[in-house]
C-alpha cells in the first residue's frame, strides 16, 4: 500500500490532531475559568439539578431501544412516553390528576399514530 | 400525476415545516432526517419537494415564537427577536408576523434566481477537478466551517476533526479493511448517517432543553396578545422591499459558505441594515419593522444558496443541506456536473418545487397564522417525549435495525455534550460528510504522485484552495471579536 496510503494513517493523524486540540482546550484560560465556576458550591446546585431529567430521559430511551423488539410496540411506546411525560411534569411542578390523565391519553394516541405511520418497519421487527 | 403528487407533498411539507419551525425544541434538520426514509417509497421529485418545503417553511416559522414569546423557534430566528418581540409587546405582533412571512418569501425568491442560474456553471467547474482538487476543496470547506462557526476557532476545529475521526469508522475505502467496527457488522458501511443526524440535532436538542428545565418552566408561554390582525399598508411593505431584496442576496451568498447558515446571514444583514439606516438607527432593537424584514429575508435567502455547493460539489452549505445530501445519495443521485448532465429535468423540477413551496409558505402562513401561534402553548411534558420517541423510531426505520436507535441515542448524548461545551455541531456533521471525500482523494493523490505530497501544490486549483484554507485560519484567529480558544 505504501507509507502514505495505509488504512491506519488517516485515523492516526486525525486522532493525534484531535488529542492536541483537546489538550489545548483543556489548558485554555476559558476552560480554567469555567471549571472554577462549575466547582463553586453556589453554582453546583443548578448544574446537578439539570442532570436528573436528562439522565432519566436518556435511560428511558436506551431501555426503549433495547426492548423494542421483545415487547409489542404500542404498550411499550405508550408506557415509555407516559413515564417521560410524568417525569417532566413532576420536575416542572405541574403534576396533578388532569395532567396525568391527559399524558396517558396522549401516550396511547401517539403510540397508535406512530405505529400506523411506521407499520412497514414493524412488520420486520415483530 | 407526478406534478400533482409533488404539489400535495409541498402542502404537507409546508404544514410540517411551519409546525416544526414554530415550536422551540424541534429543528428542521432532525425533521428532515426523520422523513428521509420516505425517499425509499416515493418518487424523487415529490420526495425532495416535501423536504425542501419543510426546510423553507421552518426557516420562516422560526420567527413565530421569536416574535410572539421572545424565544426563537429556530436558531436562524434569533435576530428576528431583536425587533419582532418588542413589536409584539406593543400589540403589533400580527404586523411583525406578516412582515416576517413576506420577507422570508422575498428572500427565498432571490436565492432561487441564483440557484437556477449559477448552480450549473459552478458544477461545470468540477470537470476540471481531480483528486488533489477534491481533497483541497473538502479541506477548505472544513476549515471555513470551523473558522467561522461559533466563537472559538479551536472548538470549531475540534468538532471538525471529531467528525473526520468518526468518518473513519467502517471499511477502509481503498483496502476494504475494517476500522473501529469492534466486530459490529452494522458499522461496516460506516456510522449510519441519518440516525447520527437525528441523534445529534433531535435528541441532543431535547436533552439540552431538559437539562435547563426549571420548576416554573412549563406554564403557558403565550401570554402576550398578538394584537388585532391588521395587514400592514402596501406602502409600508413596498418601503421594506429594498431591504428584503438585499437580505435575499446576502443570505444566498452566506448560504453558499459551508457552516454559516441562516443565523449568520440574519445577524449580518441586521447589522448592515442598522448601520446604513442612520435616521432610524435609534429604533432598532425597540420594534423597528426594518429589523424584522432584514433578518427574515436573509435567513430564508440561505435556502437556495446552501443548495448550490451541495449540488455542484457535494459540499453542503448548512446542516439541513448536509441531511439533504444523504437523501440525494439514497435517490441514486451523485452531486457534481454529472448530476446536471444526466438528471437536468429532475433537478430543475426540484428547483421549481422549491419555488412553489415558497408560494405555498406565503399562502398557508397568512391563512393559518393565528392557529400556528396557538401551537406555542404545547406543554413541554407532552412535546419532548414525542420528539424523543419519533427520533428513536425514525432512526430505526432507516435500515430497520435496532442498532441505529442506539447510534441515535449515542449521538444525542454527543450533541448534548457539544451544546454544553459550545462546540458547533455543524462542524462535526461536515467532518462526517467530508471525511470519506478527504481521505479517499488524499490517498488516491498519493498513489498517483507515488507518495509525493507536492501534487497538491503542483495543481493550481488545489494550491489556490490550500492557500485559501491557510488564509481563513489566519484571519479567523486574528479577528478581534474572537478569542483563539
Amino acid at each position: 500500500m505504501g507509507k502514505t496510503t495505509g488504512p491506519g494513517l488517516f485515523p492516526a493523524f486525525i486522532g493525534i490532531v484531535l488529542l492536541g486540540l483537546g489538550i489545548t482546550l483543556l489548558l485554555s484560560k476559558e476552560t480554567k475559568e469555567q471549571l472554577t465556576h462549575v466547582w463553586k458550591y453556589a453554582n453546583r446546585k443548578p448544574l446537578v439539578r439539570g442532570f436528573p431529567p436528562s439522565v432519566f430521559f436518556s435511560s428511558l430511551c436506551l431501555l426503549y431501544v433495547l426492548v423494542l423488539s421483545h415487547i409489542h410496540f404500542i404498550p411499550l411506546t405508550a408506557s415509555v412516553y407516559f413515564a417521560m411525560a410524568v417525569m417532566i411534569a413532576v420536575f416542572t411542578n405541574i403534576s396533578n390528576r388532569k395532567v396525568l390523565a391527559i399524558s396517558g391519553i396522549t401516550a396511547l394516541g401517539i403510540s397508535i399514530g406512530i405505529y400506523l405511520l411506521f407499520h412497514m418497519v414493524f412488520k420486520v421487527l415483530m | 400525476m407526478l406534478v400533482f403528487e409533488a404539489f400535495i407533498f409541498i402542502i404537507i411539507g409546508t404544514f410540517i415545516g411551519i409546525t416544526v419551525g414554530a415550536l422551540p425544541g424541534l429543528t428542521a434538520t432532525s425533521t428532515i432526517a426523520l422523513l428521509i426514509p420516505i425517499t425509499f417509497y416515493v418518487d424523487t421529485i415529490p420526495a425532495f419537494a416535501l423536504l425542501l418545503a419543510i426546510y423553507n417553511a421552518a426557516l420562516m416559522a422560526g420567527s413565530y415564537a421569536s416574535i410572539i414569546v421572545g424565544v426563537p423557534g429556530t436558531p436562524a430566528a434569533t435576530a428576528t427577536r431583536l425587533d419582532g418581540y418588542p413589536m409584539a409587546l406593543r400589540g403589533k405582533g400580527s404586523e411583525a408576523l406578516i412582515i416576517a412571512t413576506i420577507s422570508s418569501f422575498v428572500g427565498t425568491c432571490v436565492s432561487l434566481i441564483f440557484l437556477f442560474t449559477i448552480s450549473e456553471p459552478l458544477a461545470r467547474l468540477s470537470l476540471f477537478f481531480n483528486s488533489p482538487e477534491y481533497f483541497s476543496l473538502a479541506l477548505l470547506g472544513l476549515v471555513i466551517c470551523s473558522g467561522v462557526s461559533g466563537a472559538s476557532v479551536v472548538k470549531g476545529l475540534i468538532g471538525a476533526f471529531l467528525g473526520l475521526f468518526l468518518a473513519t469508522v467502517g471499511l477502509d475505502p481503498v483496502g476494504g479493511i475494517p476500522r473501529f467496527t469492534f466486530g459490529f457488522f452494522e458499522l461496516f458501511e460506516g456510522i449510519p448517517y441519518i440516525p447520527a443526524m437525528i441523534g445529534i440535532f433531535g435528541l441532543g436538542e431535547v436533552l439540552a432543553n431538559l437539562s435547563s428545565l426549571s420548576k416554573d418552566n412549563n406554564i403557558s408561554i403565550t401570554k402576550k396578545p398578538m394584537g388585532r390582525f391588521i395587514f400592514p399598508k402596501w406602502q409600508k411593505i413596498a418601503s421594506l422591499l429594498p431591504i428584503m431584496l438585499r437580505g435575499g442576496l446576502i443570505g444566498t451568498f452566506v448560504g453558499m459558505v459551508p457552516g454559516l447558515g441562516g443565523n449568520v446571514a440574519a445577524f449580518l444583514h441586521y447589522g448592515l441594515t442598522k448601520n446604513t439606516s442612520k435616521k432610524e438607527n435609534t429604533g432598532f432593537g425597540e420594534g423597528n419593522p426594518k429589523g424584522v424584514a432584514a433578518s427574515e429575508s436573509a435567513n430564508n435567502g440561505v435556502t437556495g444558496g446552501a443548495l448550490v455547493p451541495m449540488l455542484a460539489f457535494g459540499i453542503p452549505g448548512d446542516s439541513v443541506t448536509a441531511v439533504l445530501l444523504g437523501a440525494l445519495r439514497i435517490a441514486g443521485l451523485q452531486a457534481g456536473y454529472k448530476l446536471f448532465e444526466e438528471h437536468k429535468t429532475t433537478l430543475y423540477m426540484i428547483f421549481s418545487s422549491l419555488g412553489v413551496a415558497n408560494l405555498m409558505m406565503l399562502v398557508l402562513g397568512f391563512i393559518f397564522i393565528r392557529a400556528y401561534v396557538k401551537l406555542l402553548n404545547t406543554p413541554k411534558h407532552l412535546l419532548y417525549p414525542l420528539i424523543g420517541i419519533l427520533c428513536l423510531v425514525g432512526s430505526i426505520s432507516v435500515r430497520g435495525i435496532i442498532f441505529d436507535g442506539v447510534i441515535a441515542l449515542l449521538f444525542g448524548l454527543l450533541g448534548w455534550t457539544m451544546l454544553k461545551l459550545k462546540i458547533p455541531r455543524v462542524t462535526l456533521v461536515l467532518g462526517l460528510i467530508l471525511g470519506p471525500m478527504l481521505e479517499e482523494n488524499f490517498r488516491r493523490s498519493m498513489l498517483i504522485s507515488q507518495h509525493s505530497p507536492m501534487i497538491f501544490l503542483e495543481h493550481p486549483i488545489s494550491l489556490a484552495f490550500l492557500l485559501a484554507s491557510v488564509t481563513v485560519i489566519v484571519l479567523s484567529l486574528k479577528l478581534k471579536s474572537r478569542t483563539p480558544l
